[in-house]
């Protein structure tokens, strides 16, 4: 067993267990962050994405040994803040939401894209969300309301 | 499971040589992949911040690539050629992009590797530690072979053209073939047998096939020995 120190939506968190569990597993099971969702496993699907240092990257495929000292932010610690409030509002108001499963992927993805760049053009949009898939919206409206988070939330990314 | 963190590349490279069933670790991604390397292993070397993890143009003109370069900063790059970046893309989902390194898609050694058959197309080398010091080594020999060598930076001619074709059954599932041409070298990644290269397209001869869930051998033979010529009858 080993001990993995890292920040967890800003606070200092340490991991004593298995280094090769998944990030998904350890943010789930050991912190009951349940937001973040399990998809394929394989990373193919975005559903578990999560930041680590400003990075999109799906937590199913990511060794929590390999996230020791980085700085992780899911879903429930970006919807405290401005940023993700305005984005999960524009969800909200653009319909993007289904079933909900894709979303909080999603989120994260919208997140990572308004961080680099606050004024995303549609295909920016579309790239930037092409690691996630979802089986419900055709991806219109999120794309839309992405469009919209980005107008609403002037000034804030 | 124990992880280690030695303090210098020269250690990670001894612990690996003293403990045959450790792993290097960076970016994760390939330890964790569906069929990955994790097989026994009961321990872990983190090598995060012990090699390079920038790309540089350097006075001879080559790139020097970083082992802990993430595919999605190969893309991003404009020092890197054409070819290997759709050879990143190969990696189909953004979020594992901008964690799977150039290093663990090498060192993985893996029959489906997004990278290998481009590198090895482009005749690249890369810098690695061994127990006796730093080596010089290509990655077609490397590919093949099962040396314990930690990868430090790879070494790539900017002004190289070439192409690089995947054949799977869809972007998320492994590759049946993966065909590279640079120059005057062609190069095959077949899904159940060693890498093959040469400098005539009749490579796909040398490949020993396998029936695997990818495809059979007879499928995978047909794709290896058409690609090259429809791609240039283009």
């Amino acid at each position: 067993m080993s001990k993995i120190e890292f920040t967890l939506n800003g606070k200092n968190v340490v991991y004593d267990g298995d280094p090769l569990r998944r990030l998904v597993d350890v943010l789930r099971e050991g912190f009951q962050l349940t937001g973040t969702k399990e998809g394929c496993g394989e990373g193919e699907c975005g559903a578990c994405s999560v930041l680590k240092n400003g990075k999109l990257v799906t937590s199913c495929i990511i060794p929590v040994g390999s996230v020791g000292g980085d700085e992780i932010v899911t879903i429930e610690g970006l919807r405290e803040t401005e940023q993700g409030k305005c984005i999960i509002d524009s969800f909200a108001e653009g319909g993007a939401v289904q079933c909900g499963f894709c979303i909080p992927g999603m989120v994260m993805a919208s997140q990572a894209l308004l961080l680099t760049n606050p004024h995303p053009t549609e295909d920016d949009i579309r790239v930037a969300i092409s690691g996630n898939l979802c089986r419900c919206t055709g991806y219109d409206l999120i794309v839309e309301s992405i469009l919209l988070a980005s107008r609403k939330g002037e000034g804030l990314w | 499971m124990v992880i280690h963190h030695p303090r210098t590349p020269l250690d990670a490279v001894m612990l690996k040589k003293e403990r045959e069933d450790a792993l290097y670790l960076a970016g994760g991604t390939e330890d964790l992949r569906l069929n990955g390397p994790m097989g026994e292993a009961t321990e872990l070397i983190d090598i995060n911040g012990l090699v390079p993890s920038t790309i540089e143009k350097r006075e001879d003109g080559l790139i020097k690539v970083g082992a802990l370069v993430t595919l999605q900063e190969m893309i991003e790059s404009d020092l890197i050629p054409e070819y290997f970046k759709t050879a990143c893309r190969f990696c189909s989902s953004f979020e594992k992009r901008n964690a799977a390194t150039i290093g663990g898609n090498v060192g993985a050694r893996r029959d489906d590797s997004y990278l290998i058959a481009a590198l090895a197309a482009a005749d690249v080398s890369f810098m690695s530690i061994t127990p006796h010091g730093e080596e010089l080594k290509s990655v077609s020999e490397y590919a093949n072979t099962h040396c314990k060598r930690l990868i430090e930076y790879f070494l790539i001619d900017p002004d190289t053209k070439g192409y690089v074709h995947r054949f799977g059954i869809t972007a998320n599932t492994h590759a049946a073939v993966i065909a590279a041409r640079v120059g005057k070298r062609y190069a095959l990644s077949v899904k159940g047998s060693n890498l093959v290269c040469g400098n005539t397209p009749d490579i796909y001869k040398d490949v020993d096939y396998k029936d695997t869930l990818e495809g059979s051998a007879e499928y995978k033979r047909y794709l290896a020995s058409t690609v090259f010529t429809l791609k240039e009858a283009k």
